[in-house]
């Protein structure tokens, strides 16, 4: 039932992010860093925030006149420092629900990511909070109808001891001193949101909550185009004895005050908590079948770290040995936020094919696919080349993983293919096995696309690997030009083939055989 | 030139952005208030009669308790709901009872209600039971009212004169 909700949807948006990937590079697309950049427009509502308070008169006589004068007499930063308050506020609103709906349909909701998830409900009532809070301060004819509209809404839960829309009944009514009570709560609630948002991604290992810096550029230059074309200006001052009788509402924040006034006050309040327990119970909606955590194997772990490092989600911890091994640290996994992607497995100098013993035995493992089953399905896949392949043609493995691009497709008559849960569960002693041994001429690798690793970091630790930036980096000896990388999502087939062709005719150019250590000594 | 054709590539994923952030922070205007209207409100706060009224303790039960305790009279805190019936142009269009604030039932009985008429002259009738209705009401007020397009006229009560007001 949720996968058919899903995919189609994945496919779209896939689709989507590949039009975004084309001028942007994967490093910048948008898509793949919205909490990012929901966090970065945050900022730049706070630094424009804190600029227009300075010149912000706290009355109820002086706000408006103090709005009016930044926008109009100070318009080249006041009124900018105005615009981009009000408009990044709006685009957090924007990327806060597509990163939310990508979520979902990416299916990056569920299992340890439950506690992400659920805390990204309070930020949406915070975001609100925050978001109309601000419009009422400008006291105008948006603010007076935001501000007895949300009084109305709020005194249908009767916990004031005296409505709080009796403060809006006539101009005499409203003091202020309630003025600098919403000034406090435009002030008090986003600090609130900024503690929601710490705690939404305080269970991520490696958080990015910086967008890339092309992206960060960009973003500012498109705010403040947007400011200088269209600045943020006030309706007319408010009037208690008058009724509004038409706003220029900001949709993003104000699209529930239209409902309010068609269906009431407790139609709405049904509306808002229903929808936020539903949201909170989706991680259950199906609850996701997490396989077995990974397991430490104390007689081959020497508390090398590198599984805590790489770990996406810190789910590895160090702790100190016991054992008395000769090791200061041994790694320990925690069960409930594992979700076996095998990264550690990858990442565990132990992990190496090249053992003779036939149960290959690792410093950390998956109990559902261990190292040993993984250099089994190797060993077959690569048995069946021979059998299969065409004259002339180049051999070549591909490993792929759970979530990428479907290797299970590929037909190509040269090729065996061998799945694995992440990309970054490959140690790279694999592709130094496989070409040193010369059972392939050569390995492509593939995983999910670029950024947008299911487990977080698997292509980014693989590519690191590769290059020797990361340990455990592939040995010097391999030749690099034997191995090749694919990263594509589920519905990027095409460009797989398209790779395969390449890498086919790319290893045709080449020798034919693999020269072996020491082979061009003897020579 | 692909460089270029980049550029203009994300400028235009940041133009249509840009645009869709400007026209909906303040597009489609939204009318929530009918020009031809007024608004009567109703907003009251007010206290019902207590259930029961005051009696006086007994001495004996009095030299129970400390000297700073003693008080010489019982008052029970409960109130009795407070009804308002507003009548606009002889038409009922609010009858309604508040139960009192407060956990122990002993504050105020809040109103607030809204109500659209449209602009021209009006009779308005508001009657105030602080307790059962069947007794009688025991604030009554009357007028003729006036309201342009747009008006906000407010029915309170003022504790200090002790009557319904409309301003």
């Amino acid at each position: 039932m949720l996968n058919n909700i899903q995919r189609p949807l994945q496919a779209v948006l896939l689709k989507f992010e590949g039009w975004f990937d084309r001028p942007f590079g994967p490093e910048w697309n948008p898509l793949r860093h919205l909490g990012a950049l929901s966090f970065y427009f945050f900022w730049i509502v706070a630094v424009s925030g804190i600029y227009v308070y300075i010149f912000f008169e706290t009355s109820v006589t002086g706000a408006f006149q103090s709005v009016e004068s930044m926008t109009h007499d100070q318009w080249y930063a006041g009124g900018i420092m105005r615009s981009f308050h009000r408009y990044a506020s709006d685009a957090m609103v924007v990327t806060t629900f597509i990163h939310m709906g990508r979520e979902f349909i990416m299916d990056r909701y569920r299992g340890v990511r439950w506690f992400t998830w659920v805390t990204g409900v309070p930020i949406i009532w915070l975001l609100y909070a925050s978001g109309i809070g601000g419009y009422w301060l400008v006291w105008d004819e948006l603010a007076q109808y935001l501000m007895i509209a949300s009084a109305e809404w709020l005194d249908w839960l009767s916990i004031f001891g005296e409505p709080l829309a009796n403060n809006f009944l006539t101009p005499a009514s409203f003091s202020d001193r309630m003025f600098s009570l919403l000034l406090f709560l435009h002030i008090a609630i986003p600090l609130f949101l900024l503690i929601a948002c710490f705690v939404h991604v305080v269970k991520i290992s490696r958080p990015r909550i910086n967008p890339p810096r092309g992206l960060a550029i960009g973003t500012v230059l498109m705010l403040l185009a947007l400011s200088l074309v269209k600045p943020a200006i006030s309706h007319g001052p408010a009037n208690l004895d008058k009724v509004i009788t038409a706003v220029e509402l900001d949709w993003y924040y104000a699209l529930a005050y239209p409902l309010f006034d068609m269906w009431g006050a407790g139609a709405l309040w049904l509306i808002a908590i229903t929808l936020s327990v539903f949201i909170c119970w989706l991680p259950w909606m199906p609850s996701l079948k997490i396989k077995e955590a990974a397991e430490v194997d104390n007689l081959n772990c020497n508390g090398c770290s590198r599984c805590y490092a790489d770990c996406p989600f810190g789910a590895v911890t160090m702790q100190p040995r016991t054992d008395g091994r000769p090791y200061p640290k041994i790694a320990q996994v925690d069960p409930d936020i594992c979700t076996s992607c095998g990264i550690c497995v990858g990442a565990c100098p132990t992990s190496t094919p090249f053992r003779s013993a036939d149960m290959l035995v690792t410093g950390i493992d998956l109990p559902h696919f261990r190292l040993t089953e993984l250099r089994a399905d190797t060993d077959a896949s690569l048995a069946k080349l021979p059998e299969i392949l065409p004259p002339g043609s180049p051999r070549i493995i591909i490993y792929g993983c759970d979530f990428g691009i479907d290797v299970e497709q590929i037909k190509d008559a040269n090729v065996v293919v061998t799945r694995l849960p992440c990309i970054g569960m490959l140690p790279p002693s694999f592709i130094d096995y496989i070409l040193l041994r010369d059972k392939a001429d050569g390995v492509l690798l593939t995983g999910c696309r670029e950024g947008d690793c299911y487990h977080r970091f698997g292509i980014n630790w693989t590519e690191q690997r590769l290059t020797g930036e990361r340990d455990p980096y592939l040995r010097e000896r391999v030749p690099r030009e034997r191995v090749w990388t694919c990263w594509g999502a589920v519905t990027d087939g095409a460009k797989l083939s398209d790779e395969i062709a390449a890498f086919t005719e790319h290893l045709r150019q080449l020798p034919q055989a693999i020269k072996q250590p020491g082979q061009e000594a003897a020579e | 030139m692909k460089r270029v054709l980049d550029i203009l590539g994300q400028g235009f994923a940041y133009f249509l952005f840009a645009l869709g952030i400007g026209y909906f922070a303040s597009q489609p205007t939204y009318h929530p208030f009918a020009d031809d209207q007024a608004l009567v409100k109703l907003a009251i706060s007010h206290p019902g009669q207590r259930k029961q009224a005051c009696t006086a303790r007994a001495v004996d039960h009095q030299r129970n308790i400390p000297k700073t305790a003693r008080k010489l009279m019982d008052c029970p805190r409960e109130r009795h709901p407070v009804t308002i019936e507003l009548k606009i142009d002889g038409k009922t269009v609010f009858n309604a009872a508040a139960a009192p604030s407060g956990l122990s039932s002993d504050g105020r009985s809040l109103f607030y209600e809204r109500f659209p008429v449209p602009a021209g002259s009006h009779e308005i009738l508001v009657k105030l039971f602080e307790a059962e209705t069947a007794k009688g009401s025991h604030y009554k007020f009357s007028q003729k009212i006036d309201l342009k397009p747009g008006e906000i006229a407010v029915v309170g009560f003022d504790p200090t004169a002790k009557a319904i007001y409309f301003k």
